[in-house]
């Protein structure tokens, strides 16, 4: 898919000079080595609302009140499009995260309630047992890449409980999600694209016929307002869980067992009182916050004093307001005895993730199951982790020691 | 002790249900119902956290 060269600058008449700052959030070879730290390191010193030039030039909100107020505010700060230059030749919007309020109602209210907390809580026994069996004889081996053997699973295993569709297909979507996020070849990307749409079409076409117990069901037996979903926007909307649903808590996880491995400490404090874990995980999301999310201007605005112009795009990377000083203390240090921890990990406003609950327990589960059995962890000193920038934040690679 | 809910901006979390569930519950969606304004003292600390750790800032504690 083309893209606007990172090259190409682009500071517009009523960006004052004193706002730019050069931040390439995708490409940046500093997310290679540390993503988190990479975040922090090529923004350090930036105003609190800055523009960047690259990628068609975009506004960057850093502060925890103003992600916030931008994203409560649908009808100036909109999603559509959803990434920054906006993806090209699609006939469609991604649904829903590129729909905005009221139109983005009849989705949440559809999905809202199949992944409400007791929902995700009931999926619990499902979610260990998962982590159980991928992480079976796992201890024995002395050393894994955490990515391969567990993060990228848990997610795809998941998921496909929730779409129904049996087990046996996971490695086979794992695979093409795998290759679509990760071939340095564009056209490899784009087939492994076009294979998941068609393998999604399909599904949706089939399930239309026998409908069941899952998310796709749902949508296709929805009656909300504004309409039932025509067959595309439940294609969309299959696809848009899929992706919504596997690179961030695959990442998620990527990034807190990092932290981890390199903090012998943090292990030991929940080794020492499991009943932690709860809060340690949503520390964790505080802290690997790896979603940066984006809008665009539907009319000219000045928001805190700064001038946008309509059009202009707005990106919000979620873990900097996760560390705004305004809010948390020490936020750039881990504490598992935060007392309170507002962090807005999933977001804010309308389009806050629906996942939140069901990534929370897929978090806590992971952490109990992983620690019940596989002692003391460390970074693999021959073979080091591997970063990658963008939307969302991760680890393309996580190679873990231990003692066996 | 009074707790003032903002409904307009609830979004979901949920984080009030899941350290205060006896002072906050949920609709079908998840969002936070509250049956009563008027926390009852031994669930004072419940009210407090589930305020405390809500990301829009929807919950008010209001010490009488």
């Amino acid at each position: 898919m083309p893209e606007t060269p990172i090259a190409t600058q682009t500071v517009p008449a009523h960006v004052p000079a004193h706002l730019v700052w050069c931040y390439d959030f995708a490409t940046d070879p500093l997310f290679e080595k540390d993503p988190l730290e990479a975040q922090l390191a090529l923004t350090k010193g930036a105003p609190e609302i800055f523009f960047s030039p690259l990628r068609g030039g975009f506004w960057v909100l850093t502060r925890f009140a103003d992600i916030r107020d931008a994203s409560r505010q649908p009808e100036i700060f909109s999603n559509y499009p959803a990434m920054i230059p906006a993806a090209v030749g699609r006939s469609r919007k991604m649904a829903p995260i590129e729909i905005d309020p009221p139109e983005l109602d009849r989705y949440r209210m559809t999905l809202g309630p199949a992944l409400a907390p007791p929902k995700a809580k009931a999926m619990e026994g499902e979610v260990r047992r998962i982590a159980g069996a991928l992480l079976e004889g796992l201890a024995a081996l002395g050393r894994a890449d955490f990515v391969e053997r567990f993060s990228s699973k848990l997610p795809v295993r998941l998921f496909l409980k929730l779409v129904d569709v049996p087990e046996s297909e996971a490695d086979k979507l794992h695979a093409l999600h795998r290759q679509m996020t990760w071939a340095p070849d564009v056209d490899d990307r784009a087939a492994a694209g076009m294979a998941l749409e068609r393998y999604y079409t399909g599904l949706v076409a089939a399930r239309r016929e026998a409908l069941g117990d899952d998310l796709i069901s749902g949508y296709l037996r929805a009656q909300p307002e504004g309409g039932p979903f025509s067959f595309e926007d439940v294609v969309d909307a299959t696809f848009q869980l899929f992706v919504a649903g596997l690179d961030t808590v695959t990442n998620s996880l990527s990034l807190s067992w990092r932290y981890l491995a390199e903090n012998p400490s943090a292990q030991q404090a929940i080794r020492d009182n499991p009943s932690i874990i709860p809060a340690a995980a949503d520390e964790l999301l505080r802290y690997t916050s790896l979603i940066s999310s984006t809008r665009t201007l539907t009319q000219d605005y000045v928001f805190r004093g700064v001038q946008m112009r309509m059009g202009d795009r707005v990106l919000m990377p979620l873990r900097l307001a996760n560390r705004d000083a305004e809010v948390f203390e020490d936020g750039d240090v881990v504490r598992f005895d935060r007392k309170a921890n507002a962090h807005l990990a999933f977001g804010s406003g309308p389009h806050r993730c629906l996942g939140s609950h069901l990534a929370r327990v897929e978090m806590i589960v992971a952490l109990e199951e992983w620690f019940a059995r596989v002692p003391q962890f460390a970074l693999d000193p021959a073979d080091p982790p591997i970063g990658h920038g963008g939307h969302a934040l991760g680890l393309g690679r996580l190679p873990l020691i231990w003692a066996h | 002790m009074l707790v003032h809910f903002n409904r307009r901006i609830c979004a979901g979390h949920a984080r009030c249900h899941e350290l205060g569930p006896d002072v906050y519950g949920l609709d079908e969606m998840g969002y936070c119902r509250l049956a009563s304004a008027k926390v009852p003292a031994e669930l004072e600390e419940q009210a407090r956290a589930g305020a405390e750790n809500c990301p829009e800032g929807a919950l008010t504690i209001i010490e009488e």
